[in-house]
């Protein structure tokens, strides 16, 4: 019987193996994506992929990696859907797409306008790409944004990702990963937000990265104009679709709402005492629905932070009455920033970025098994209160 | 009638000469002996007369010390013979009975048992007119002398190793361990060879049955020639020949008492100085001398240490060929962005790469294992820098598969007790993940632990106390060793260890 | 015979049923909300009472399978009572078989062929139900030990995505859904059919693995429950593979996603599921003829799989029928209750004087 068992699982081993029927791509025959754009084009129907992948420029003949190059080429498909799109992308590169390198996902301008989660969902349930994916959108093309490559990092998609990153931990701007997008266009309202970026035309001073096409030399001087990729706003996604864009301080308030602000610095103008910057940190935000003394709705939003001065503006330490004067203007700076993003995300865009309904689910669950049919009406209604807390330090001795 | 042809086949001689019994006639028995061992030149039969009475000395070339022989039997036998005997027999029962000629000394009736005694080294004494001799034990062969272990070196623990001569082995265990629940017996295997081998066990400690069904098999071994103790191991082993040892090999003796102490069974075989123990655990192939001389949590590390290095030997050729041919998502992105840069020059595909590299490292190493030592170091060095150097910057082989393939011969050499199913598993997983990636390495893997955790060596089961499952065990004794102070609170054996697993085992049948 | 332990019974058992949990319970049924926490427990609970005929028949035909004692009341009934279940059996190992064969098409390699998958995985479950019950026991000691090494090594490097603002208490939206969830869960409890047949292997008290099984199954259930509402929240009604998805975005020093080794631990854990119902195949069939080994028997029952999961994976209509059959939890109910229910009130004890002869 065991003979016959081993020579049966042999056989098959053999036979199965012989045959070639399980087909697997050589590592060098794979083009491995780097950052993606794609666009929708809605006279022809189509869709069209941009995408840079991985390929290296050696260092010093051996097969080390020069940092110093993009180390990408480009590749574009078009086709009736995202499939047959990178499929034909895929053929024009000669090379097997592999996703699970790819960090970042660009939506053009026009495909904002269709169902984000279908577009999404084609990345995510591919086993080989990433859910931990960068997704922004573009002021115009995706393409065009995929078009410019930086020398910085092993590839050129580094840059960005690191720009997306920067901003979001500077408090500029929310970034998520795909699935956190997915899991937000996922509540009722089908809200998600996505920053915006945007080429736009610098002069270097060699701090800006330089594209590694040729400069646009200006007429005799000495700076060059390079294109470069910057932040701008964001878009906002309504009923999964684009509802609308917010600027950057919009921006920077849903850092707040959404409870993702790590630091953030104030810089408060007064008259008397010139400047003052104070960084906030340990932000945090909670929003809380009640119900007024006529039943209705509404969501206390409060941001409780400890703040620290990092200029003085001439201040004092012993000079407690201004100090508090400057920590009451930061806080209505920072309330200002929120009222303007629920103003232009919810109260323009219908969107609830920041989450309204999971708290008002966690709060009181019966409140949306009753009002099912109307609850995104009541919740894009419901007023909401955003009250500011900064507990300001001296010295880390004396709070304000 | 034709003359028949001598024949001198062995099986003959077995047949017609192996139970002749001595005789009173001296001449009749010397030729009787000289005719079983086929007039070899290495057995001497030396011709005296003591007390007028024509006797004989048997002795086999070299396996004796003429000077004990001289000393001990030819100047007492002349100088000082027993007097006043009036016949043969009388004289020779003084000899036997009386007189202080060595430590050890027997009667023999036969003349296999003569032939057998000579050549262990006794010199055998054959009288006119006596039914039997004396053998007189003066072994003196030229031997190894005790030296250190060539294998399972260790930093604090013995210098002492094995030799070829079981009685030194024997006493080299006693001198380790005086108990008297030490028990030490003496068998011969090996129809024609006759090798000596000892069953050492603690009454105490050892499971009776086990120790009774050793016996049963050591018996029942139908080989001819036993020439090393590792030709006993596959008949003590349960079932059919595995991958895995089921029986220990040891050249130290602190390792073989340790383990008697345990409630093992050792066995001792004569002319090799690697000693058996059995029944051992798939653990215990990470377990070392020195684990128990340094600190408990530095044998940790070192335990751990073992089983990772355990582990990358086997799978990683096959995980690496999996995860870049299948599943190239896993690696870390500046990793894969290397491999891939590494792998667009070179010349075969990455399965075909570590299968050629692989077959390279085995064939360099057994070439550098069998060469002598001055030639060994030109294959070290047409190993590592041809091989490897010039074959990463031809653009044949790529880097990352030849440093895969050196790491994980390094990992095999941290286990030497399992190389040789490392060696075999290695190119299975090879083989699985380049034809199926991780789901032919799952199945290989789940083959494997089908395979160990379906063994069971004399009621003990083979992966105890992982599977079945023991945690009173595993964190006294397994990856981690708690402290001597806190082992001493209970028994320090493996059969307190395995205690549970065992009766598990045993209900199992 | 091959004896185990009521423990090692147990620890297989939480093996099988979270393999079930993780590669074969339809999607649609993970959901995100209170419900499915609440159909977790309704279902252990719901699963404990059919349990009872099975556990009352244990303590009647002290050491006995249900077959023995039909089989001693009549031979035909008990053959009649082993090929229904058999049929049962053998679905549920089809089905089985075929989910883990998807999962591995979904997760590992896209391209694999129906027949090399299904004939590997088949192989394997044979080789490991040829080694005996012990063997496939004792794998399932390490299966676990990976699993709860995934799992701690998935809530450390996740830690920082869990949103607890995902909870809310407890309330009950969609009764219908939690109908169908309670329904597919005792659906997914397949080791009661391998109970049934293997309880005369147990050496100690054969409850013993249903309590513990059900008790640790229950925790672990809601435990990954819990991690999927935090990480995902209403996403998670969306994915097929939550746990998979969750694994591919933890990050470790080495590798950059775990969701190959997640998807290399519900093999293993897979293949274990597949084994036990082979053993008990085996089991049944040594019993129900008198037969010693099972060996023959073994290789044609996988013949009989692979040919079945050929003709049932070829078309992704029949295999949704027999998805829908399963998780409809009748076959599991007739099998695993009806039939037990059946001999327990049919079935004749083993006479005093026999016993204390076969026990001496």
């Amino acid at each position: 019987m065991k003979k016959i068992s081993i020579a049966l699982m042999l056989s098959l081993v053999l036979s199965l193996s012989l045959s070639g029927c399980v087909r697997y791509v050589e590592l060098s025959d794979r083009a491995i994506v780097q950052a993606l754009g794609i666009d929708y084009i809605p006279d022809r129907n189509i869709y069209r992929i941009s995408m840079q992948y991985f390929s290296q420029t050696s260092e010093g003949g051996q097969n080390q990696i020069d940092k110093t190059q993009p180390n990408v080429l480009k590749s574009v498909g078009e086709g009736d859907s995202i499939l047959t799109a990178a499929k034909n992308a895929s053929i024009l590169s000669g090379k097997d797409l592999l996703l699970s390198e790819n960090r970042l996902i660009i939506i053009g301008s026009k495909l904002c306008n269709e169902d984000l989660s279908r577009t999404l969902q084609f990345f995510i349930s591919n086993y080989h790409s990433h859910p931990k994916t960068y997704v922004c959108a573009a002021e115009n093309t995706a393409e065009e944004l995929i078009d410019i490559r930086f020398k910085e990092g092993y590839v050129s998609s580094q840059r960005l990702i690191n720009l997306i990153e920067n901003a979001s931990s500077e408090g500029h701007t929310v970034a998520d990963y795909a699935y956190q997008i997915m899991s937000s266009l996922c509540n009722s309202t089908g809200s998600a937000y996505l920053p915006k970026l945007k080429i736009s035309e610098q002069k270097t001073d060699g701090t800006v990265p330089k594209e590694s096409g040729e400069g646009q030399k200006g007429g005799g001087e000495e700076q060059e104009t390079e294109k470069t990729i910057v932040l701008d706003g964001g878009v906002v996604f309504s009923g999964k679709r684009k509802s609308g864009i917010i600027d950057s301080d919009a921006a920077t308030g849903l850092q707040f709402l959404s409870n993702r602000m790590a630091e953030y610095s104030v810089t408060v103008n007064t008259e008397d005492y010139n400047r003052s910057t104070i960084t906030l940190f340990s932000v945090r935000t909670a929003i809380t629905p009640g119900f007024n003394e006529e039943s209705e709705l509404y969501f206390d939003i409060s941001v409780t932070a400890d703040g620290r001065f990092d200029e003085r503006g001439g201040i004092s330490e012993t000079d407690t009455e201004k100090i508090i004067s400057v920590k009451a203007r930061a806080e209505q700076e920072v309330t200002a920033l929120m009222e303007e993003a629920v103003m232009q995300i919810r109260d323009n865009c219908h969107s609830d970025i920041f989450g309204l309904e999971k708290a008002l689910r966690h709060h009181y669950p019966e409140f949306i098994a009753e009002n099912k049919k109307n609850i995104t009406d009541i919740l894009l209604s419901a007023p909401c209160i955003v009250k500011v807390k900064c507990n300001t330090f001296s010295l880390g001795l004396e709070s304000y | 009638m034709k003359d028949k042809i001598p024949d001198f086949s062995e099986k003959e001689v077995n047949n017609t000469l192996e139970n002749i019994k001595l005789t009173n006639s001296l001449e009749e028995n010397c030729v009787n002996i000289r005719a079983m061992i086929n007039n070899s030149t290495d057995l001497i039969v030396k011709p005296a007369v003591i007390e007028g009475r024509k006797i004989v000395f048997i002795t086999c070339e070299g396996m004796i010390d003429k000077m004990k022989l001289a000393d001990l039997v030819y100047r007492p036998l002349t100088e000082n013979p027993p007097r006043d005997c009036h016949t043969a027999k009388e004289l020779f029962d003084k000899i036997a009975s009386t007189m202080l000629i060595a430590e050890e000394q027997r009667q023999l009736y036969s003349c296999d048992e003569v032939l057998q005694a000579a050549m262990s080294g006794f010199a055998v004494m054959l009288c006119d007119e006596v039914n039997y001799a004396i053998a007189i034990g003066i072994q003196g062969f030229s031997h190894r002398s005790i030296d250190e272990p060539s294998t399972h070196i260790n930093l604090r623990a013995s210098r002492e190793g094995f030799i070829e001569v079981i009685r030194i082995n024997i006493a080299m265990v006693r001198r380790r361990m005086k108990s008297p629940t030490l028990k030490t017996e003496l068998m011969k295997v090996g129809q024609r060879s006759n090798t000596d081998i000892c069953i050492c066990y603690l009454t105490d400690r050892a499971d009776s049955k086990a120790v009774m069904q050793v016996k049963d098999r050591l018996k029942n071994i139908p080989l001819n020639t036993i020439l090393s103790s590792e030709f006993l191991q596959s008949f003590l082993e349960e079932g059919k020949p595995g991958l895995f040892p089921q029986v220990m090999t040891s050249e130290r003796p602190d390792v073989f008492v340790s383990k008697l102490y345990e409630g093992r069974i050792g066995i001792i075989v004569d002319g090799t100085p690697f000693a058996l123990i059995l029944p051992t655990l798939f653990i215990e192939n990470f377990h070392t001398m020195d684990d128990y001389t340094h600190k408990p949590y530095f044998s940790a590390f070192m335990r751990i240490l073992r089983f990772t290095a355990f582990i990358l030997a086997v799978i990683l050729p096959g995980l690496y060929v999996a995860l870049c041919n299948f599943n190239p998502e896993m690696l870390r992105s500046s990793l894969l962005l290397n491999i891939y840069s590494s792998v667009q020059t070179t010349a075969f595909p990455i399965f075909g790469e570590c299968l050629i590299m692989y077959s390279l490292y085995e064939i360099m190493r057994e070439a550098g294992l069998r060469l002598p030592k001055s030639v060994g170091h030109a294959v070290s060095i047409v190993g590592g820098l041809v091989i490897g150097e010039i074959t990463v910057s031809a653009g044949l082989m790529s880097a990352p598969v030849v440093l895969i393939i050196a790491a994980t011969g390094l990992c095999s050499f941290a286990v030497p007790d399992l190389y040789e199913s490392l060696m075999i598993m290695r190119l299975v997983f090879i083989l699985a993940g380049g034809i199926f990636g991780l789901f032919g390495i799952t199945v290989a893997g789940t083959l494997f632990l089908f395979r160990l955790c379906s063994k069971n060596a004399y009621g003990v089961p083979y992966m105890a106390p992982f599977a079945p499952f023991t945690l009173k065990s595993i964190i006294r004794d397994t990856f981690v060793r708690i402290s001597w102070r806190r082992l001493s609170r209970t028994d320090v054996t493996l059969q307190q260890l395995s205690g549970r697993a065992k009766r598990k085992a045993d209900k199992e049948g | 015979m091959n004896r185990i332990s009521s423990k090692q019974l147990a620890i297989a058992f939480i093996v099988s049923r979270l393999t079930t949990e993780m590669i074969m319970i339809p999607g649609e049924l993970i959901r995100y909300g209170s419900e499915r926490f609440v159909a977790i427990l309704v279902a252990k609970l719901a699963v404990l009472i059919l349990y009872l005929p099975l556990l009352f028949l244990t303590v009647k035909f002290k050491g006995d399978n249900f077959l023995t004692a039909a089989i001693r009341r009549n031979r035909i009934y008990g053959i009649i009572l082993s090929l229904l279940f058999g049929i049962v059996l053998l679905s549920v190992t089809v089905n089985s078989v075929l989910n883990l064969q998807l999962y591995i098409t979904d997760t590992l390699i896209g391209e694999l062929l129906l027949i090399s998958g299904t004939a590997l995985i088949i192989a394997v479950a044979l080789y490991g139900a040829y080694k005996g019950a012990s063997s496939i026991t004792r794998t399932a000691v390490f299966a676990v030990s990976v699993f709860a090494f995934l799992l701690l090594l998935i809530f450390v490097t996740m830690a920082d995505k869990l949103d607890f603002s995902y909870l809310y208490p407890v309330f009950i939206e969609d009764g219908n859904y939690l109908f169908r969830a309670v329904i597919s869960e005792i659906s997914c409890n397949s080791e009661m059919l391998v109970f049934a047949v293997l309880c005369k292997n147990i050496t100690d008290k054969p409850n013993r693995a249903v309590y513990y099984s059900l008790a640790v199954i229950f925790v672990i259930l809601e435990i990954v429950n819990l991690l999927y509402n935090l990480i995902f929240g209403p996403y998670l009604n969306e994915l097929e593979y939550p746990l998979y998805v969750i694994s591919s975005l933890s990050d470790v020093v080495v590798f950059q996603r775990l969701d190959g080794i997640d998807a290399i631990v519900w093999l293993l854990c897979g293949i274990i599921k597949i084994s036990l119902l082979f053993t008990s195949a085996g089991e049944l069939y040594k019993t129900s003829l008198g037969k010693r080994k099972k060996g023959w028997f073994l290789a044609i029952y996988g013949v009989l799989t692979l040919i079945l999961c050929m003709l049932i994976g070829s078309d992704r209509r029949y295999y949704d029928a027999l998805q829908m059959i399963i998780h409809s939890a009748i076959p599991l109910v007739f099998a695993g209750v009806v039939i037990p229910l059946a001999v327990l009130f049919t079935g004749k004890k083993l006479p005093r004087k026999e016993k204390e002869n076969e026990e001496n």
